[in-house]
Order: structure tokens, then C-alpha cells, then sequence
């Protein structure tokens, strides 16, 4: 392998690359999935290749080939090259990347002994049967990457992951229909322990939300969020605003640009309050790594302090445009894609309210447990959450659930929060971004929190 | 060689290898971003014995190890309840060769170059070339190599933007001065405008064709599919065919068997050549789309929608017939009279897919509407209602079908403009 990646560098810059990036990539694993108690499909899978990005002409190429032998990827490092300089006659600014100290680091975990169709066989077992429906997916897979550039990183990782999804519909042509998705998971088999009692939970509150939940009425409410809640926020209405590739426009035409302009990076998007952070290394996350698809170490990325935008997710390229550092934020999902700034770990730092008190301190609100049917538009300034596990508060007391949706911009948003607990808490999810899409596993989360006066609907 | 190795081993077996070359033009702030070319070349292995099923995908070249995987599986699978034995019509045959990749960045020239009046535009032009061959244990074998192709470019005139679309199955397909023109079009008639934003409430819409497949996709897939049937997340049961549940105006169907359509696929991951398959006939709900499996378990044919995954049905591309409307946006707006006009959207997420209730963020310009005229340009505009108020009020459709693709649509399609009354809006 050694001689084959840096032979391709070697290659790339004998034909007029000034940088060449070699990621050779294998994910193998298991998906499974039952249906209503009943086996759906069971399938594995082993995905290997080769990426190769090259700079060259004043543009960025990219080519990837499933073929590992040396003509194999020496014909995608030829691409590249002649990609790029195809790519640079169409720029007015050539392409370039930030200097870094590069790492040259080996690293795995320990690997995650579950066959999908037995835990799922397990699980199905402890969700309500009288849902209308169940559908269970499982997946566990192991990623290994190795990235050689040509000015100087080599790195090697090996970390696995588990991830569950669970879809349950309850569904009574009486009361109406509810239907709670779950998604569970990490890099340790711990990150799945205790999965059954979270799916007995939540399907049997669907049935209990369905009877009593009654519509919330519209208006001005001091609304408490979960740390779910404070998650699915975060990862919205923060993370993905601050992706410097998106603050410049190249994710326009697909996943959006942000309310954040190229010309006044420096904005207030919160209260004092609001410390947001995005940080790879937290041992067992979903979205863990410790060194980037570009070889820059990951460390915390402080997002937003004391309510103050202050560091964005970049990767080299946009690091260079705002004549930054790269924070590690580079990512590609797979073998034939190619590294772009995505979130890890996106939270909001926890305060010092313990969660109960924040209810207690709420004189007329309403304590939202998780969502359903949530969105944004693609500036990411206009967000709207639906209420799955929401309580009216009224005197410092939770009553009935309610259902509705707060429909809130992110500067009201955070601009209104007064108080932060103390129960951080770190949810799985899925983000998509890119073209050809790249699904990259994050998760997201903080403590409880307050937001005052937010709007409500139905 | 691998049905050989399976052969004696497991009951049956299918092997489909698919080899897809991608070539990809990004660009933004009128430039390239990126150029790409990455291939895939995979393997899908399919094996059952005694009523139990497993599958293999493996990229690049499937070792021994990886075949054998698969009957290993086997060993510890539960029975598998929508097992049917391996069979039906015989796979297609056609071949198409590569389409000259270096005119990519020709089509974003042209279009930038069209798109007069606008600040900066981004977007993509992807063409992908794909060969399929598949070969089975009961002596079914077929090949094919197809071409696709779309484009989708977004135009920003301070903060406003505009999007256009076209898909196709060859470059010469694509006319991307007209992306460019429309984009500069739209922009130029919000240009201007007074920005308002809406409260909760129900209004009459115009859904230009990006919105309106859009929509109608998430019903195609979600609803008409026959593993949503089986599992209940549809809003449809087998016993609602032939039953009105739509606009009289509504005909939609899967074209995947079209020759001229994007996503056009000769045969699916089980060999079997799509049909074509009505799913609204004049508002009836006229069929379901299949695997051999799900067919199986309804009592029902198969359609050859095992597109992406052999266990869930799904379109390859929709069309939804035009109707006797006005071709041009300014004519439609006049019908419209008073309501709104949404450009595009992206970001649907259902509070629950068997109700269909939903919600879409506008994308793009939306535009305010009264007496037949924009006026205003309303920001941060969601639809959200339910799937089937959707196509059940559709009120008029346009003379004129886009075939369009994007990046946030779930299946490509052929789509005219539509008017839906009483719609659910939001901010």
C-alpha cells in the first residue's frame, strides 16, 4: 500500500499538480431490516476504493477508482490533474489550500460484535405491539481510511460504528395517528446499550400522547427545550451556517449558503448565554474521529462564545480563503467522495441551571421533549420544529401534553435564551450535504434550555 | 464464475454487476468549483435456500471471501416472508456508449453566459453512464449501457435566487441557455418587489414543476410502493385501486420504462424490464409499483421497481400528465388570480408518512399574487398540508411537461405547472 499511495503522489506532481491527496477507503458491514416483527432483508456490503484530489491549473480535480491495482489509481491520479486544470479555466482566483501541520498518526478502536438481524430479532421484542407500525433498520460497519498528501500527512484509521432506525406509527382511526422516528448508535458497542427500554418508552408514550395531547393555542410562549430539542437546534440553526464552504457559495445550488456573509463573519447569533461547539474526539460519538480526510488533528471548534460567532467549520480550501487555519472539519463519506467541511459533534455547552429549576422558573411555557416534521430553509434563518413530546407549563408545573409547532428565527431563537442546564446529553443523526450526497454520521445535543417568548402554532 | 461457485450450494442465485461512470461539473460565483469523474463498479450477489434470503454488494471485483459471506448469512437468517423463487420476464438488452464528458463545462458557459442581469450563479451538470449485466441461476441473463444527464443551475440577484432544472438522457438534451434565461426571468420579475412574510392560513398556489414532482415523487414513493403497502406506512391498501383519491385531473405514471427519460431503466436489480405503471388514472389510484416480491405477497404483477434496493419498490421517474393550461408563468399567474407562486422547495419532512402530513420550505423566489399580478416577494413561505389535500386539489395543470431533475427531488420527472386551491402555508 505504502508504495502504491506514494507513487501516486510522486505521479500527481510530475504532471503538474503543486498538491495531491491519496485516500484509500473500505467500509464493510451489515444492514438489516424487520418489518412490523417480520425479517425485511438482510444484505452486507464491502465498499473499497480510491479518492485522489489534485490542485493543479488553479482548479481542484477530484477522480476515485474501485480498481487498487498501481495502473488503477494512477489513471484516477491522471484524471485528477487533468480535471484540475480543466476546472482552473473556468476560475477567477486559483485554488488554494491553508499551510498545516500535518499528521503522520495511526489510530483504531475495538471492533463492534453485533449481527444486525440478531438485534433486531432482540429489539423488536420490546416495542409496543399495538402499533400500527414497526420498521427497524440496523447497520454496523467498520470505516478505515488512509490519507497520504503530498506535503506531508499520513494517516491511518479504523473505527466502526453502529447505528439503529427505528420508524413507530401508532395509528387509531379514532384519536388520529403519531409517528416517532429513533435513531441510536456510535463507535462502541456501549452507544447501543440499553436501546430496548428506549424503544419500549417511546412506543408506548405514542399511545398516551395520542389520547391526551390536546392543540396548543396559538401565541408567545417561554419555551423549554430537551436536550433532544437543544440538539436537532444546534445542528440546524448553527452547525450548518457555520460551514465556511457554504458562507462562500459553493454548496448555492444544493445545500443552501448561510445568514452568515462572506463580508461580516463576526455576527451576534445569541445571548451570552449561548456557547456552541462542534468537537470530533469525544470517545465513543457517533461522529468521532481524531484527525480530518485532509490530516489536520481535530480539536475543538468553538463555534459561537457568549453568543458571538467566532470559528466556522473549514476545511483547507476555505481556510485559505479567509487566510485561516483549517480546524479539521474535512470529511468525505465514502471512497468516491470527496472531503468537504461537515460537522462531528455539534453542541451547546451546558450552563448552570439544573433542568428541573428552569421548569419551576417558567411561569407560562411549554416543555418540548422531542420534535417531528422539522425543517429550515437553506440560509438556515427560518426554522420550524414540530411538537412530538411537548407540556404545557403553567406556574412552574408541567400539564397535559400539547401538539403544535414553534416556528422560530434563528436569531430570536438564541438571541431569547436566559437559561441553560446542566444535563448535556448527545443525540445520533445522520447530515447530509454535497453533491453526489454524502450521508456522514454526527450527533448533536446540549442541555436543557430556555428560550422566552417564542412563537407557537398549530 | 460466481453463479458457478453458488451453484449446488444455495437454492438459487442472482449476481447483477453495475458499472457507473460519473462525470460531474460543479460550479459557483460563476465558477468551477470542482470537476469530478469517479466510477463505481459493484457487485450484487442474491442467494436463498430453503425459503431463506441474503445479499451481498461488494464494489470492485468480489473476492471468493465475499462470496462465500453470503451463504454464510443463510445459515443464521430467519425464513424470509416475502420469499418467491427467482423467475419472470427476461432482462432487456441495450447498449449506449459513453457521451463526450468534455462538453461539461461548455453547458455551464452557456448557461452563466444566459443568464443576463443576475449577479452570480451555481449549480451542477452531471452525466453519468451506467452498465448493468445481470445473470441468474435460472438461466435469465441481460446487459445494458445507458446515459444520463441533468442540470441544475441557481441564480442570486442581491437576496433573491432563482432556479431552473432539465434532465435528459444525452447532452444535446440539455438547453442550458434556457436555464440561464429563465433564472434571469424570474429574478427580473421579483426585481423590485416589496419582501412580506405570510401568518398560518390557507391560500391558492401555483407550484412551478420543481415543486410540483417534487411533491407528487413523495406520494409515488411513500404511498404506491408496495413494501410501504405491506409494512402500513402507505395511505393506500391494495382494496383503495380503482377507487377515487384524487383531483379528476391527476394522471400520473412511472415512466422508468421510457427510453427517453432520465432514470430510464432497461431491467431492475431482479432482471425484470419496468412497465409501465399508473398510479393516479384521472384520480383514481389505477396501480402499485412492485418488486417480484411485494407482487408476490398482494396477490398482485410485478412491475420492475426493484430500482435501488431489492426488498422496497420505488419509481425510476414520474410523469404527471399535462393538462390544457397555459404554457408561460405570467399567463399562469393570471389564472392563478390571487394566491401564491412557489418557485421551488427542498427540505420536506413528514410528521407521518401514512397521513402524509408534511411540511416543504420555499426555495427561491415565491411570489405574493393578486388580480393575476406578483406583488411581492414573500420570504421563508412553507407549505404544509397533507399529501393527499395535495392531489386532491389540484385545480389546473399547464399544456406544457418539464423533464427535470435535481438534487433535493426524489425521483426525476416530467412535470407541468399546477394551481392547487386551499393549500396549508406557514411562515
Amino acid at each position: 500500500m505504502d508504495e502504491l499511495l506514494y507513487k501516486s503522489l510522486e505521479y500527481g506532481l510530475s504532471l503538474g499538480a503543486s498538491y495531491v491527496e491519496v485516500r484509500w477507503q473500505r467500509d464493510s458491514g451489515s444492514v438489516a431490516g424487520f418489518r412490523n416483527g417480520q425479517f425485511e432483508f438482510s444484505t452486507t456490503y464491502h465498499s473499497e476504493g480510491v479518492a485522489v484530489r489534485a490542485v493543479a491549473g488553479g482548479g481542484l480535480g477530484f477522480a476515485a477508482s474501485p480498481r487498487l491495482e498501481l495502473e488503477g489509481v494512477l489513471e484516477a491520479v491522471e484524471r485528477a490533474v487533468k480535471l484540475a486544470k480543466a476546472a482552473g479555466r473556468m476560475r477567477k482566483t486559483p485554488v488554494a489550500l491553508s499551510e498545516e501541520a500535518l499528521a503522520r498518526f495511526s489510530y483504531s478502536l475495538p471492533p463492534i460484535e453485533v449481527d444486525p438481524v440478531d438485534l433486531l430479532k432482540t429489539l423488536d421484542e420490546y416495542v409496543d405491539k399495538s402499533l400500527s407500525v414497526r420498521r427497524l433498520v440496523a447497520h454496523v460497519w467498520t470505516t478505515e481510511k488512509r490519507v497520504v498528501t503530498s506535503d506531508g500527512a499520513d494517516v491511518y484509521s479504523k473505527v466502526p460504528r453502529v447505528y439503529l432506525f427505528a420508524m413507530l406509527i401508532k395509528h387509531e382511526p379514532s384519536l388520529g395517528s403519531l409517528q416517532r422516528d429513533v435513531f441510536l448508535g456510535g463507535t462502541s458497542q456501549d452507544s447501543i446499550a440499553g436501546a430496548e427500554k428506549v424503544l419500549e418508552e417511546e412506543s408506548k408514550k405514542l399511545g398516551q400522547l395520542l389520547e391526551r395531547a390536546r392543540s396548543v393555542a396559538p401565541g408567545r410562549y417561554d419555551v423549554v427545550f430537551s436536550p433532544e430539542m437543544a440538539g436537532i437546534l444546534v445542528h440546524e440553526s448553527v452547525g450548518h451556517p457555520f460551514e465556511l464552504d457554504r458562507i462562500y457559495g459553493r454548496e448555492g445550488a444544493e445545500a443552501g449558503e448561510s445568514y452568515i456573509k462572506p463580508g461580516n463573519l463576526k455576527v451576534r447569533i445569541g445571548s451570552e448565554l449561548v456557547n456552541i461547539t462542534d468537537y470530533p474526539a469525544i470517545p465513543g460519538t457517533y461522529g468521532f474521529y481524531l484527525v480530518d480526510d485532509e490530516g489536520v488533528v481535530a480539536r475543538p471548534k468553538q463555534l459561537v462564545r457568549r453568543g458571538e460567532a467566532t470559528e466556522f467549520i473549514s476545511n483547507r480550501q476555505y481556510a485559505a480563503v479567509i487566510g485561516g487555519r483549517s480546524n479539521a472539519g474535512a470529511r468525505a463519506s465514502a471512497f468516491d467522495r470527496e472531503p468537504i467541511p461537515r460537522m462531528s459533534n455539534t453542541y451547546l455547552e451546558p450552563g448552570d441551571w439544573k433542568p428541573g429549576e428552569i421548569i419551576s422558573d417558567t411561569r407560562r411555557g411549554i416543555y418540548m421533549v422531542s420534535y417531528t416534521e422539522w425543517n429550515i430553509n437553506d440560509t438556515r434563518y427560518s426554522g420550524r420544529y414540530g411538537i412530538l413530546e411537548g407540556y404545557l407549563i403553567e406556574n412552574g408545573e408541567l400539564k397535559h401534553p400539547v401538539k403544535g409547532f414553534v416556528e422560530v428565527d434563528t436569531p430570536e431563537l438564541w438571541g431569547n435564551v436566559d437559561a441553560v442546564g446542566r444535563d448535556l446529553q448527545l443525540f445520533v443523526g445522520t447530515c447530509g450535504k454535497g453533491n453526489p450526497s454524502q450521508g456522514i454520521p454526527v450527533t448533536m445535543g446540549g442541555p436543557t434550555f430556555r428560550s422566552r417568548s417564542l412563537r407557537v402554532v398549530t | 464464475m460466481i453463479l458457478k461457485i453458488l451453484t449446488g450450494r444455495v437454492d438459487e442465485a442472482a449476481v447483477v454487476k453495475t458499472r457507473l461512470l460519473h462525470y460531474m461539473v460543479r460550479f459557483a460565483n460563476d465558477e468551477v468549483t470542482a470537476f469530478k469523474h469517479w466510477a463505481a463498479e459493484s457487485t450484487f450477489i442474491y442467494v436463498a435456500k430453503s425459503r431463506k434470503t441474503a445479499a451481498v454488494a461488494v464494489t470492485g471485483p468480489p473476492s471468493l471471501e465475499k462470496v462465500e459471506e453470503a451463504v454464510k448469512r443463510l445459515a443464521t437468517a430467519p425464513e424470509d416472508p416475502l420469499y418467491v423463487p427467482i423467475g419472470g420476464p427476461s432482462p432487456a438488452t441495450r447498449h449506449e456508449s459513453l457521451e463526450d464528458f468534455e462538453k461539461l463545462p461548455d453547458l455551464v458557459k452557456a448557461a452563466v453566459d444566459a443568464a443576463s442581469g443576475v449577479e452570480r450563479s451555481a449549480g451542477v451538470v452531471h452525466l453519468t453512464h451506467a452498465s448493468v449485466s445481470y445473470e441468474d441461476t435460472a438461466g435469465r441473463s441481460g446487459a445494458y449501457s445507458v446515459n444520463r444527464v441533468y442540470m441544475a443551475m441557481r441564480s442570486f440577484l442581491g437576496d433573491l435566487s432563482a432556479t431552473s432544472a432539465a434532465a435528459g438522457r444525452r447532452i444535446g438534451d440539455i438547453d442550458a441557455a434556457r436555464l440561464g434565461r429563465e433564472n434571469a426571468h424570474l429574478l427580473d420579475l421579483a426585481r423590485g418587489l416589496p419582501h412580506v412574510r405570510v401568518e398560518p392560513a390557507r391560500a391558492d398556489l401555483l407550484l412551478s414543476p420543481l415543486v410540483f414532482a417534487h411533491l407528487i415523487g413523495e406520494a409515488a414513493g411513500n404511498w404506491a410502493s408496495g413494501s410501504e403497502v405491506l409494512a402500513g406506512t402507505s395511505r393506500y391498501t391494495k382494496e383503495d385501486i380503482g377507487r377515487e383519491v384524487a383531483s379528476q385531473l391527476l394522471t400520473v405514471a412511472d415512466a422508468a420504462h421510457d427510453p427517453g427519460a432520465y432514470g430510464h431503466t432497461p431491467f431492475d436489480l431482479e432482471g425484470v424490464p419496468p412497465r409501465p405503471v399508473e398510479i393516479y388514472r384521472g384520480g383514481q389510484l389505477a396501480g402499485l409499483l412492485h418488486t417480484r416480491r411485494t407482487a408476490h405477497a398482494l396477490g398482485m404483477e410485478p412491475t420492475g421497481h426493484a430500482m435501488h434496493h431489492y426488498a422496497r419498490p420505488w419509481p425510476g421517474h414520474i410523469r404527471i400528465a399535462p393538462g390544457d393550461g397555459p404554457a408561460d408563468l405570467e399567463e399562469l399567474l393570471r389564472d392563478l388570480r390571487r394566491g401564491y407562486y412557489i418557485h421551488n422547495n427542498w427540505y420536506t419532512r413528514f410528521q407521518n408518512v401514512k397521513t402524509g402530513q408534511f411540511s416543504t420550505v420555499g426555495r427561491d423566489v415565491a411570489l405574493e399574487v393578486r388580480d393575476g399580478k406578483p406583488v411581492a416577494v414573500v420570504k421563508y413561505i412553507r407549505i404544509a398540508d397533507t399529501l393527499e389535500n395535495l392531489v386532491n386539489n389540484v385545480a389546473q395543470l399547464s399544456r406544457e411537461a418539464r423533464q427535470i431533475y435535481w438534487w433535493d427531488m426524489p425521483t426525476p420527472a416530467h412535470s407541468p405547472h399546477a394551481i392547487v386551491k386551499n393549500i396549508g402555508i406557514t411562515t
